[in-house]
């Protein structure tokens, strides 16, 4: 990672194995490999752990904590920073949410996707020849 | 032991009509064949008379072959072995049949000692069970090797209906002349597993048909199948019915021309399952052009990501 990492980021967890959620960056233990991270969020809570930063996809949020503070604090500052208001807002958030639930659709739902494309570029294409002519 | 007596009635002029019982083993009877066949000039006969039932007068005991032998010769006389001169050397001369005949060896076996005993009959054993034979093994090879087809210890089993398959899921047919088509799933048939399966015929073409389960894919899409009665469908409602062909030269060059058409029977049969399924559809936004549509892989597009919600992975960007 070019640059350095503030430490009172909220970076995004992004390996598979943990659900997507925002997580407050502490502290780099080695600087530029592992992070202190901590994700007080109630949906999806990360444990207060080490996590190497290659997992981690730092995002604009922020939300100021003073430097060492422990999980209680950082919590309190969180809720006051709306963190995952702010997260949900972000557009890159909400790519993230249709990506999944395109994974999730079923054969049906496809179908019915296939048929609200159809029916959308009807209505485009109609408009369009309209304001060609 | 004298067990046969051969009595001669000799024809030659001088004992006409003199009854001459010879009695010797059987075993010489054939030596007395021999003799007459050879004129028997120089052998010698023992003959042996019984006194009972003998006519002395007219019966003639002979020692030696010498005077006889010339005259016992098949044209001097003829053999007749008769019950009523056969006698029993040794034995108490008595009935007439003797030692000759049917009647002679039924006594001598004593059978009638053992029916006597039975009450007038044979006693009746229950019949033995054979014993089957032990198939021992060959102590040689045989000299040609035979080949024996190796044995069958497959047992064919109606497939097991996959876990997500409940009547009125719509299922993806993957072969055949339906491939593509989405279906309503009836119900699986329990002799031979398949599944029986409805388009509905309305929708896309598919009748009531049975498929196998390994050339579908299940959908989450259902429809209820109240009011849908299925009792009469088997595998035998859709066994194959052959037509008879005359059994001369015609009819073994007959061709099926005649193009097959459809009993009345399975018409009204798709009607009556299919209108309830088809008025469950119609309460379910497009399900109906759903169904009516064939599924495709388009690009970017691939069967394995395509899982259940319940399996799938949340991506992240």
């Amino acid at each position: 990672m070019g640059g350095c990492i503030p430490c009172d980021h909220i970076a995004h967890v992004s390996n598979e194995s943990s659900a997507l959620s925002a997580v407050v960056l502490e502290l780099t233990r080695e600087p530029g490999k592992v992070a202190l991270v901590d994700g007080p969020s109630t949906s999806n809570p990360v444990k207060r752990q080490l996590m190497p930063l290659k997992r981690l996809s730092i995002t604009p949020i922020k939300c100021t904590i003073p430097s060492g503070a422990r999980s209680k604090t950082l919590e309190k500052a969180y809720k006051e920073a709306e963190v995952e208001k702010k997260w949900a807002e972000s557009s890159w958030a909400k790519t993230i949410a249709c990506k999944a639930a395109k994974a999730k659709l079923t054969d049906f739902d496809r179908f019915k996707v296939m048929v609200a494309r159809k029916t959308r570029a009807r209505v485009v294409n109609k408009a369009i020849k309209a304001m060609k002519k | 032991m004298a067990d046969v007596a051969i009595s001669f009635v000799m024809r030659t002029p001088r004992m006409k009509g003199v009854n001459v019982v010879v009695l010797f083993n059987p075993a010489l009877v054939a030596w007395i064949r021999r003799c007459f066949s050879q004129g028997y000039e120089s052998q010698v006969i023992h003959v042996g008379v019984s006194s009972a039932m003998i006519d002395h007068d007219k019966t003639l005991e002979i020692e030696s072959t010498d005077r006889l032998s010339s005259r016992l010769s098949p044209s001097t006389c003829s053999i007749s072995v008769r019950c009523d001169s056969v006698v029993q050397i040794g034995k108490k001369a008595h009935a007439p049949s003797a030692t000759v005949g049917r009647s002679a060896s039924y006594h001598r076996s004593g059978k009638w000692a053992v029916k006597a005993k039975n009450g007038g009959k044979f006693p009746v054993h229950p019949k033995q069970k054979k014993e089957e034979e032990k198939k021992t093994a060959c102590r040689y090879y045989p000299a040609e090797d035979i080949p024996q087809p190796l044995r069958r210890r497959n047992v064919n089993k109606p497939a097991k209906l996959k876990a997500n398959y409940a009547p009125g899921t719509v299922l993806i047919l993957l072969s055949g002349r339906f491939r593509g088509r989405r279906v309503v799933f009836l119900k699986q048939l329990e002799k031979s597993g398949l599944l029986l399966v409805t388009g509905p015929y309305k929708f896309n073409g598919v009748p009531l048909r049975r498929v196998n389960q390994a050339y579908c894919i299940g959908t989450s899409a259902s429809v209820s199948l109240d009011g849908v009665n299925l009792d009469k469908f088997n595998d035998q409602y859709f066994e194959k019915v052959k037509a008879s062909k005359p059994k001369n030269a015609d009819g073994f060059f007959a061709t099926d021309d005649a193009k097959k058409e459809l009993s009345p029977e399975r018409k009204a049969d798709q009607k009556t399952v299919d209108t309830p399924i088809i008025a469950a559809m119609k309460k379910t936004e497009f399900l109906k052009p759903y169904v009516s549509s064939r599924f495709s892989l388009s690009k970017g597009q691939a069967p394995h990501t395509m899982t259940s919600p319940a399996r799938a992975r949340v991506v992240a960007c």
